[in-house]
């Protein structure tokens, strides 16, 4: 029966796709983010969907949908010259065969993602975008989330859909930086979609899988939830008009979440402050020192998979306990991690992508403040910022650097930068001002009569 | 059970949110009245579609 359904899901995107090609691109957003190749036995999983899916978006957009192109920006740019790059690594990495395998994914996910802002132009197609990628993988993390409401979770355990670190997707600390980052984005869904009816039920949707993604991550028993849901609260409380009501939302929630936790729970989590002596904080502090080191002799980097070749020794203040060596530990930090594979010109290019997808953001809260028929971009940047900051900040202990959920969350923000350059008139005496961003523009220059009232 | 609930509603979002874009977004008429042109402010220049600015 499950298998009927994600195979009748996968030829409904085929099928929509002839009419909508954007649904296509759609597909292959879900393919990578669900997973539906590990979700048990079926044919799907003996054919390459991925590459079917892909290969008939691209089709689909040069045939029958090849109109308003997106202007090639800095960070279309920099996502060309980081798939240049990460190429010419994986050339010379000193794990060639593991790293090739890993450079096939990311790669992928990386081209099809430079390719999205093609085909996902109009607001509702920037909407049905935001919703598959959360739905998407909202499958993996509603069973943590129900589990833990029922059970309580539980350090190392395997609540989701696929066996524990079987897929990125499975792993509890990827659950965790997961399960937070999408709130902002249901939030701001719940508010403005175009998509779903209006009304109690849909509230209920978004608001429970918000409170699903929270039970989840505190459900993984993974420190990286604390960091994640420090930074979320803090982010929306410096963005909350009405920061009371936030503060007493924020108490009941918390209320709820701490209701589910045990001693367990607050043992595994107080373990963050003794990162010295603890012997999983230790470990990566090694890896990370490991890793200066390496690129010290390689600056360029030694390819993806170079962690395999890390090599570091455990010592212990207990004269009773024995040093160990231990070898082929993962970076856990996103930013060692392309630092390791990708070298000092990698990193380059990662933090510049960053920082221009954050000054993306910061223009169009500028351009669209104070616009009612703008606001939903306005608040879906705002949005876009808090989740680009909690996946950065738990990146910090779990290496998805080049996962999917990465990429299409950084296009998201090249495909609204597009749309708000394209709906937006600006008329010639005030484009400095708004293109520097220090300026809004008064609705009635935006858009001509009825689109301005319609909003679309 | 839990899993594939948690399957079932991810799925049924996803089909739902694609169908009703794809009716919104309609290129041409299919199952529901195609949008009007002033939904699509981000047609080409030379798009058919894309309305004509009004003088007022």
């Amino acid at each position: 029966m499950r298998d009927l359904a994600i195979i009748l899901t996968y030829v409904g995107f085929l099928c929509i796709g002839t009419m909508s090609p954007f649904a296509l691109a759609l597909g292959y957003v879900w393919v990578d983010l669900f997973a539906p190749q590990y979700l048990g036995w079926s044919p799907l999983s003996a054919l390459p969907i991925s590459f079917i899916i892909g290969a008939a978006a691209v089709a689909a957009y040069l045939l029958l949908d090849r109109r308003a192109p997106p202007k090639i920006t800095a960070p279309t740019l920099l996502f060309l010259a980081i798939g240049a790059w990460i190429t010419a690594t994986t050339s010379w990495a000193a794990m060639p065969i593991e790293g090739w395998g890993k450079w096939d994914v990311a790669f992928k996910a990386l081209i099809f993602a430079t390719f999205i802002p093609f085909v996902i132009r109009s607001r509702v197609q920037i909407e049905a975008f935001v919703h598959v990628y959360i739905f998407s993988m909202a499958a993996h993390i509603l069973p943590w989330a129900v589990k833990t409401v029922v059970a309580g979770g539980g350090y190392g355990q395997s609540l989701g859909l696929v066996g524990s670190n079987a897929i990125w997707l499975s792993e509890s600390s990827a659950v965790a930086t997961i399960g937070i980052m999408l709130v902002p984005l249901l939030l701001t869904l719940r508010k403005h979609s175009l998509l779903l009816p209006r009304g109690r039920i849909r509230d209920l949707l978004y608001y429970g899988t918000a409170l699903g993604g929270l039970f989840a991550s505190i459900g993984t028993f993974a420190r990286t939830a604390i960091v994640g849901l420090g930074v979320l609260a803090i982010a929306m409380f410096l963005r909350s008009k009405r920061k009371v009501t936030f503060l007493l939302t924020s108490a009941v929630v918390g209320a709820a979440l701490l209701s589910v936790t045990s001693d367990k729970w607050a043992a595994r989590i107080s373990t963050i402050e003794d990162y010295e002596t603890e012997n999983s904080a230790k470990v990566r502090i090694l890896v990370w020192r490991w890793t200066l080191d390496y690129v010290a002799q390689h600056p360029f980097g030694g390819g993806f998979r170079v962690w395999l070749k890390s090599h570091i020794v455990l010592t212990s203040e207990n004269p009773n306990v024995l040093q160990t060596e231990q070898n082929g530990r993962a970076f856990h930090n996103i930013f060692f991690a392309v630092l390791g594979e990708h070298g000092y010109p990698g990193l380059f290019l990662y933090l510049s992508l960053i920082a221009v997808l954050f000054l993306s953001l910061r223009r169009i809260i500028r351009q669209t403040a104070g616009q009612k028929t703008h606001e939903w971009a306005h608040d879906l940047a705002k949005a876009l910022q808090i989740t680009i900051a909690v996946l950065l900040s738990c990146g910090n202990f779990i290496d998805i650097s080049f996962e999917p959920l990465v990429w299409y969350l950084f296009t998201m923000v090249v495909c609204l930068r597009e749309y708000v350059r394209r709906v937006i008139v600006v008329p010639v005496a005030d484009k400095s001002a708004v293109a520097m961003g220090r300026a809004p523009l008064p609705d009635s220059v935006r858009l001509p009569g009825r689109l301005a009232a319609r909003g679309q | 059970m839990i899993n594939n609930l948690c399957i079932l509603f991810s799925l049924l979002m996803v089909a739902y949110v694609v169908v009703r874009a794809s009716m919104l977004d309609a290129r041409r008429p299919w199952f529901e009245k195609a949008p009007p042109a002033e939904a699509l402010p981000d047609a080409a220049p030379d798009d058919p579609r894309r309305p004509i600015p009004q003088r007022h």
